[in-house]
């Protein structure tokens, strides 16, 4: 009897630290904690507003409720804020990013770029596209997209970009290039603020611009009032491996549609590789969130599954229409990882290509 | 007219009228502390206006942001320390003002232009919007370019009776802005593998690292008070202020006309206008002598210019949907959260939330300038405090302050080495301003020349508005240099930063030789970049390689001199001096060691009682008080990133 007595009391009591080390365990990551959302550029633009509206949403969707505040970290081309990620932030899980863009730097192998981003936990990526517009009087006149064959001096049609290593200006030199349209490339603006005003005071004639900024500032200031008219918008690349358009784009072309209604085929070259390489990056992961590199499991998890529910909550969705116009499309951690995966390990061919194709523009007499 | 009734009435509706005061509250403290500025504090609200619909938005945002660059300049006349970057120029007469026991009256002058510039701010932004498009769309990058030699200009306004080191400082100050990317991306400049350099030089630790801490320094090792004039003493307070701004009316109107023109064209600036502002009112006085020391109308230029700027940078975010600054790209944010789209519509048939803004201005310039001026008067008495027992606060929020930005542990490093040099400029008799004017204009320069060949070739340069600005900048050096002359033969002394009535030519020389070698170093090793990396530091290090023989010739002669005359050299309080940098160092040290929390609190505690010599208890309470501002203001209001320490007790999350 006493034997079965100390046999049944040990069994309660191992059953009940057992049980209470669950409740303990039971408690979220994040409840009572504060998570700093750290963004790469400056207040004001794309990235910071983007990231803001996630940021709102975010304590109500994260189990435990934690505090979700915002810090920008510009610099560097948006490199400053990617490094601290990856070799100064506390892997606590209490440091998450909504970062713009970071992979050209990997791909380019820019030495700026002091961490691997494929050991990134990465939670989730935002896709994107961007839309090239140009002033209708530009020499002899576009009415549509297809006019601009008709430019026969390049300094007639000129592009403002930022750095020729930037993704945005690869892919637009890329796409011009292979489109086989005249055009010359201005770098050296500093922000879309400045390349907008220099479109509107016709220093240059086209530029490019995030969805965001489209229904938000371009439509409304340019193409509504006539100033300017929408030339392409970048594919949607497939897991299968075809191509798309935007459905909230209509009546704008795609890179191969446009270049498919001149050339009457679908694009091919190594410009065209590379511009499926760098848009398939962006196309999923323009915007991309990660932890730092050794953040715990729980953190981890308790991220994706928050931001797995973003994608489909409705009040962020109205949040984002209302300040974005549009709903980001997400893609989860293990896709951008994968992705990533992909684009740098498995691309060298187009890599070293883009590498030797950006020193022949640095060099370039235009 | 039925707009602006309209627009008035959607501000004083309730509850927009009790957010528009809120608003006002909030902008007098984001101005007022040093580091913090407009940017910041609409960075940090804009999530609240999620849930305020409308005009309450638009008066909570634009009510904190109007006010900024009035209570800026507390900061700036109290301590000699920048409150946002807008209000730099005016610590050279101002803070003098306040050393003379005169702080109340440079209030009443600041506090009285400020409400009129950002009132006549908005006015013009009223009746303007129709009439600058036309303004805006000739000002290209061209134009730009020539703005920026038209502000050089101002240099030789700026240099008192040193020309030639004034020349220098600009040159060094464009030279600086070099430093990381070139325009086109393709080279980083002078970064030595520092990521941190790589997007340029931060402007706020810079500026206060030159301006600040060597005021901050004097005042920990002189120990007197900031007024070297007892309070008994002190004539002329808050109503001399108010009617020095209605004496100087011609001077604040064509101020206001700098801010506001300047503001309308994209991407110049808070910085650009106040320097521009302070150096036209020195060309253009007749009386230059009091510049520097403590001139009412060195306060009055800058300060009504940063305010009608407001009015200014409103424009082409309003009416094309094109930022005028960082800030209103972030009112941008706003405008579209509450369902608004800037451009042509809000002057078509959004008049009315377009007079709404214009009212925001002219109610929150009001309201905050008046309340200023009620509170001013209290805050003066600060300069009659013994100097070292207010030094480690003033420490605190310098650190604080240029810690804001991108908040990493290189700002500290450029504080501490911006310090060193602004100490020695100071005691070298090197002008300072000429300096900052230059880092101020040389990224927008080089990038415009830049952007201004490639899209025009060479033809930019005879653009008709560039012509115009071109002779005019002409012409306005030459009066430089002819006043110069005139002093000279009238043995004038003009002052042309705080405190450079004793110079040591051993600093001099050691700074022209300093001079030499980073000239030098620049030229040769930008001789090995492509052209667009290559052609702005050349440009700049050969003048400056030219210059700088002279300047070491003169001093070398100088030396020669003092030491026939025998004239001895003092050192009693270089010790002092080179104790405080030590000390600033040491925080740095403490800071990557156990945080910046523990590190600042235990500094103020050991100062006040090693060096100021001060109790216990008092040094325990300004600690404790330190500990507190850091917890909940910088913490959890701002939520400021904190340097993660070598000895992490997890105070730094």
């Amino acid at each position: 009897m006493k034997v079965l007595f100390r046999v049944v009391a040990s069994l309660a009591v191992i059953s009940a630290v057992f049980m209470f080390s669950k409740v303990i365990e039971a408690k979220p990551f994040y409840k009572g904690k504060r998570v700093v959302m750290l963004i790469n550029y400056a207040p004001g633009g794309g990235s910071d507003r983007s990231g803001r509206v996630i940021a709102r949403h975010l304590p109500r969707l994260i189990e435990g409720n934690p505090r979700v505040i915002v810090k920008n970290m510009p610099g560097a081309g948006g490199l400053m804020a990617i490094n601290y990620i990856g070799e100064i932030a506390k892997p606590n899980g209490l440091t998450v990013s909504n970062f713009s863009g970071g992979y050209t730097y990997q791909m380019l192998k820019d030495p700026a770029l002091r961490v691997d981003l494929t050991k990134n936990p990465w939670i989730a990526g935002v896709g994107g596209t961007s839309i090239i517009y140009a002033r209708k009087d530009t020499k002899p006149g576009l009415n549509k997209p297809i006019d601009i064959w008709k430019v026969t001096n390049p300094r007639d049609f000129k592009i403002a970009g930022f750095r020729i290593t930037g993704t945005k200006d690869m892919r637009e030199r890329l796409t011009f290039q292979m489109l086989g349209v005249n055009h010359y490339p201005v770098t050296g603006f500093r922000g879309t603020t400045k390349s907008r005003t220099a479109l509107l005071q016709n220093e240059v004639q086209a530029f490019g611009d995030s969805r965001a900024a489209w229904f938000k500032t371009i439509v409304p200031n340019m193409i509504k009032t006539k100033i300017a008219i929408p030339i392409y918008h970048y594919d949607k690349f497939n897991a299968d491996g075809s191509v798309s358009a935007y459905p909230d784009l209509p009546g704008i072309p795609t890179v191969s549609a446009l270049y498919k209604q001149k050339h009457g085929k679908m694009p091919s070259g190594m410009e065209w590789e590379a511009i499926k390489l760098i848009q398939s990056l962006q196309g999923s992961m323009v915007r991309n969130t990660t932890l730092p590199p050794g953040s715990p499991k729980a953190a981890v998890t308790a991220m994706r599954k928050a931001y797995s529910k973003l994608a489909k909550d409705k009040k962020y969705k109205a949040d984002a229409m209302k300040s974005l116009g549009f709903t980001p499309e997400f893609v989860d951690g293990a896709t951008v990882a994968k992705l990533l995966n992909w684009a740098l390990n498995d691309n060298k061919k187009v890599q070293n290509w883009l590498l030797a194709e950006i020193e022949k523009w640095k060099k370039k007499k235009w | 007219m039925d707009f602006v009734y309209q627009g008035l009435a959607l501000v004083l509706a309730w509850p927009a009228i009790g957010w528009l005061f809120a608003g006002v509250f909030v902008g007098l403290f984001f101005g007022a502390t040093p580091g913090l500025s407009g940017v910041v504090g609409l960075a940090i609200l804009l999530p609240f206006t999620y849930d305020i619909t409308g005009a309450s938005a638009f008066c909570f945002l634009l009510g904190m942001y109007a006010i900024t660059t009035t209570s800026d300049t507390l900061a700036s006349v109290l301590l000699g320390v920048p409150g946002t970057g807008a209000s730099q120029a005016t610590i050279l007469d101002g803070y003098p003002m306040a050393m003379r026991g005169e702080a109340s009256r440079a209030f009443g002058a600041a506090f009285s232009v400020s409400a009129f510039g950002g009132v006549l701010g908005a006015i013009l932004l009223g009746i303007s919007i129709p009439l600058v498009k036309p303004i805006i769309m000739a000002f290209a990058s061209p134009e730009y370019v020539m703005l920026g030699v038209l502000g050089l200009t101002m240099v030789g306004s700026l240099s008192g009776n040193s020309v030639v080191k004034g020349l220098l400082a600009a040159l060094f100050g464009l030279l600086l802005t070099t430093v990381g990317y070139s325009i086109q991306g393709g080279v980083a400049r002078f970064h030595f593998g520092w990521n941190d350099i790589l997007e340029g030089l931060p402007l706020i630790p810079v500026v206060l690292g030159l301006f600040a801490l060597p005021e901050v320094i004097n005042l920990a090792v002189s120990a007197a008070p900031i007024s070297r004039v007892p309070k008994e003493q002190v004539k002329g307070g808050m109503r001399r202020g108010i009617r020095d701004a209605f004496e100087n009316w011609w001077l604040v109107l064509r101020s206001c006309a700098i801010g506001m023109y300047i503001g309308i064209l994209p991407g110049l600036g808070g910085s650009i206008v106040d320097w521009v502002a302070y150096g036209h009112a020195v060309q253009s006085s007749k009386d230059k002598s009091q510049f520097g020391s403590g001139d009412v109308r060195g306060v009055i230029a800058p300060e009504a210019a940063n305010n009608a700027m407001k009015g200014g940078v409103l424009i082409p975010t309003v009416a094309f949907g094109i930022p005028g600054n960082a800030a209103m790209a972030i009112m941008l944010g706003a405008f579209v959260i509450q369902g608004v789209v800037p451009g042509p519509q809000m002057l078509a048939s959004q008049m009315d939330i377009t007079f709404s803004l214009i009212w925001i201005l002219v109610i929150a310039n009001v309201v905050g300038a008046g309340l200023l001026m009620v509170w001013g008067n209290q805050l003066c008495k600060l300069t009659f405090v013994r100097g070292d027992l207010i030094v480690p606060g003033i420490m605190f929020f310098v650190f604080m302050g240029a810690w804001m930005g991108n908040q990493v542990m290189s700002n500290w490093y450029f504080l501490l080495g911006f310090g060193l040099l602004g100490y020695a400029m100071k005691a070298g008799g090197w002008p300072r301003p000429p300096l900052v004017l230059g880092f101020v204009l040389g990224r927008i320069m080089e990038n415009a020349m830049d952007v201004s060949y490639q899209t025009h070739g060479l033809a930019w340069l005879y653009r008709p508005i560039v012509v115009v600005l071109g002779v005019l900048a002409v012409a306005v050096f030459i009066s430089s240099v002819l006043g110069i002359g005139k002093r000279k033969r009238s043995n004038v002394e003009l002052k042309a930063d705080i405190g450079t009535e004793k110079e040591s030519a051993k600093t001099s020389l050691g700074l022209g030789i300093l001079g030499l070698v980073l000239f030098l170093y620049a030229l040769i090793r930008a001789l090995d970049w492509p052209y667009d990396a290559a052609f702005f530091p050349i440009v700049l290090s050969i003048p400056g390689l030219l210059l700088v023989g002279p300047s070491i010739f003169f001093d070398l002669k100088k030396i020669m001199a003092e030491k026939n005359e025998g004239v001895a050299a003092g050192n009693g309080d270089n010790i002092r001096v080179a104790w405080m940098f030590v000390i600033v160092l040491g925080v740095i040290l403490g800071t990557l060691i156990i945080g910046q929390k523990i590190t600042l609190c235990v500094f103020i505690f050991l100062f006040l009682v090693f060096w100021a010599k001060e109790k216990m208890w008092m040094a325990m309470a300004q600690s404790a008080a330190a500990f507190i501002i850091l917890e909940l203001m910088f913490d959890q209001l701002i939520s400021v990133l904190w340097h993660i320490p070598i000895i992490d007790i997890g105070i730094s999350d």
